[in-house]
């Protein structure tokens, strides 16, 4: 989530684009920056074109600019009395006038989904089945190094050391990581020091020690109950303690949790254009 | 005073001396001096025959069963570390089983930790103190292999030990092994250095003897071995103290032999002060002769029963004459010599039992250098053997009064060896 929308509840990325498209448009002069996104979504930093606001509405952008040989999606900076941020936008109108070529276009495009805020940190992409960054981390490292983006901290993901698929962790065996186990109910008989499970003791309706057949016994004052240790219904291990262990959802990998790939993801932050509080606030 | 007792010995006839000294002479150095004598120069020989022949006595261990080491503590947090680094990883085949007798040190959570980092280690644990026979039952009923090897979570194992131990299983009919218990702490202070001489003295080389005469009626819980099956033909340790003599018998009736493996050596840390040896001291005779020579395992001497053996008679009846009638006859000699005798030579007499008692101690000593694997350590522990006769004087008074307090009161089922509610619940043999 990017901050700037988590902090104004009425944000215009909320709203379906029909709603969005209801807003009015509104006149706007605030210096902007353009900057062209290469095929491989990394920044054209080097012909970014200084241009300035014309009209903003919640679905689109005019801009002015002195030259314009733009093609393709870009991104808008804009820094503004009332507005400041970042958004992307396909362009959809060009108009050259003497001096100035203005032109405009949609929010949206290759842009927007780089600087959406669900797509700079964390996120699960079901088809590969990856704990992931949606755009890979050099593409959003090229953005921050012209300042559109912001690194503001890592984020560590445990993985299947196989295939760094994602993995699903719950106690299980320490030997083979089966989840299927049980724990024996015992018997400790105080007075012969018998110790074993309670269907040995049962015996017609009630319980007689197997080792020297007193009958009748009453807990807490013959005998007690302790709790074995848990038994591995796969392997037949015993053990007090359960490990944690992973299994990937991809592979099907069991592993121990300690043997987990540990991977850091970076997270990032956008200050986005929000056209909304600007329509709100006019 | 050493002149006027030289003077006093010239003019002594030997018959007056026969008449004072016969029992020791007799019976006292017969069993323990003379017999060990005897096996020193009958292995001493052997062994010269086997040089001759150009024979190399080898060790070489050729049987490797499954073995599953219990170890069952209380509040042994401080220890269980050293014990489990001296076990890992010193024989093939070996399981490792920790019981928490429901320790409130930390106990448990060391030995996990020791598990975590080293496979085949499991831990369990009684939710409550319930004393060392449940612990080790519980463990058996999760232990898979053929010999239960049961130690004390306070104890070390020397090198090999366990490889040691398991040699006499080649046997079939063996039951238990007994393993021998040395003293870590002995030269801490006199009380522990009289201690390492008495294990030296009557666990080392005593239960060698006792082994060759098949008259070996027990095994240490601090250190043995179990054949698997024989533990559970008797259906594991009954409620202790003394549940390791019990046991021992137990599989003796069940008509397993009983051999010792002099070396595999556990060691142990002993009482450092008179007054916990005391109080350890009375807690073993207690639970001991009366308990279960007289009580428990009286039917060892019924020659009616169906399952008399001679063999088993013969471990009951060693414990029986040399552990209690021999106990009685020093009494009576003590209580005789001093409160109705009263010789006027009484401390020439007295120093001619010393000597004469010291005379048999080095020939004990001498066997004991002579089947020793670490001999300078055996032999600074040795040292300490002039005060040997007072020292046995002084355990056979506490063995004297326990057996009483036995008999008459059946203290040892009032030691907190047990917790109260088990305690309460046994039955009181
Ligand atoms: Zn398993
Ligand atoms: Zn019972
Ligand atoms: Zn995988």
């Amino acid at each position: 989530m990017n901050k700037n929308e988590s902090q104004i509840p009425s944000s215009a990325w909320v709203l379906p684009f029909s709603e969005r498209r209801r807003l009015p448009r509104l006149p706007l002069e605030s210096p902007a920056i353009v900057v062209p996104i290469r095929p491989n979504l990394r920044p054209d930093w080097k012909n970014r074109r200084e241009a300035h606001c014309l009209d903003l509405s919640a679905t689109g952008l005019g801009l002015a600019c002195k030259s314009n040989d733009l093609a393709g999606p870009i991104v808008v900076g804009v820094e503004g009395s009332r507005v400041k941020g970042y958004t992307g936008l396909e362009l959809r109108y060009r108009e050259h006038l003497p001096g100035e070529i203005r032109f405009g276009g949609a929010i949206g495009g290759v842009g927007e989904a780089i600087l959406n805020g669900d797509h700079l940190s964390l996120c699960y992409r079901y088809g590969p089945n990856k704990l992931d960054l949606v755009f890979s981390q050099s593409v959003l490292d090229a953005w921050a190094e012209v300042g559109v983006l912001q690194q503001t901290g890592v984020d560590l993901v445990q993985l299947c050391p196989r295939c760094l698929g994602l993995p699903t962790f719950r106690p299980g065996c320490r030997n083979c990581g089966s989840a299927r186990f049980t724990n024996d109910q015992l018997i400790h008989h105080f007075a012969c020091a018998f110790v074993g499970p309670v269907q040995d003791f049962e015996h017609h309706g009630e319980l007689r020690c197997p080792k020297c057949r007193t009958r009748g016994l009453i807990v807490g004052r013959d005998f007690e109950y302790v709790v074995g240790p848990y038994r591995c219904l796969d392997c037949h291990w015993h053990d007090m303690q359960l490990e944690q262990v992973g299994q990937c959802l991809q592979c099907r990998l069991r592993f121990p949790v300690g043997q987990a790939f540990l991977k850091e993801i970076p997270t990032y932050h956008v200050d986005r254009l929000d056209p909304l509080v600007v329509c709100q606030a006019s | 005073m050493l002149i006027d007792w030289t003077h006093w010995l010239s003019v002594r006839h030997p018959d007056e001396l026969l008449a004072f000294l016969w029992a020791l002479i007799l019976i006292d150095s017969t069993r323990y001096a003379l017999s060990k004598t005897v096996m020193c120069l009958t292995d001493m020989a052997g062994d010269f025959y086997r040089w001759i022949r150009g024979e190399r006595r080898q060790v070489e261990f050729t049987h490797c069963p499954t073995v599953c080491l219990i170890v069952a503590g209380y509040n042994e947090a401080e220890n269980i570390r050293f014990t489990l680094e001296s076990v890992w990883g010193s024989y093939p085949k070996l399981e490792i089983i920790v019981v928490d007798d429901g320790s409130q040190d930390g106990f448990f959570s060391q030995a996990l930790q020791f598990a975590q980092s080293h496979p085949g280690v499991l831990v369990l644990r009684m939710p409550e103190r319930s004393g060392k026979s449940p612990a080790l039952n519980l463990a058996l009923r999760y232990s898979r292999a053929e010999i239960i090897v049961a130690m004390d979570a306070d104890s070390q194992l020397s090198e090999n030990a366990i490889w040691e131990i398991v040699q006499p299983f080649a046997d079939e009919n063996i039951g238990v092994v007994a393993g021998s218990l040395s003293v870590r702490n002995a030269f801490t202070n006199l009380v522990t250095w009289l201690q390492a001489y008495e294990y030296l003295h009557s666990i080392f080389v005593g239960r060698l003897l006792s082994a060759r005469l098949g008259i070996l009626g027990i095994a240490s819980g601090a250190f043995s071995a179990f054949r698997r099956t024989a533990l559970e033909q008797t259906v594991g340790w009954d409620v202790g103290p003394g549940e390791d003599l019990d046991l021992t018998l137990r599989i003796r009736k069940a008509g397993y032999e009983i051999a010792y493996a002099p070396y595999a050596e556990c060691q142990t840390n002993v009482p450092t002060t008179w007054r916990a040896l005391i109080k350890q001291r009375f807690r073993w005779e207690r639970s001991g002769i009366v308990r279960h020579h007289f009580r428990k395992h009286l039917d060892f001497a019924d020659w009616s029963s169906a399952n008399f053996r001679f063999g088993d008679f013969t471990v009951w009846f060693d414990v029986f004459f040399f552990n209690f009638l021999c106990m009685i006859g020093i009494v009576v000699f003590f209580v005789r010599f001093f409160l109705i005798d009263k010789p006027v030579d009484w401390w020439e007499l007295l120093l001619t039992l010393y000597l004469c008692y010291l005379l048999f101690e080095l020939i004990q000593v001498l066997a004991a250098c002579i089947y020793s694997n670490y001999l300078r350590r055996d032999a600074a522990i040795c040292a300490i053997f002039v005060f040997a006769p007072i020292y046995q004087i002084f355990l056979l008074w506490i063995r004297f009064i326990a057996t009483i307090q036995e008999a008459l009161f059946r203290k040892s089922f009032e030691d907190n060896f047990a917790p109260a509610r088990v305690r309460e619940s046994t039955w009181h043999w």
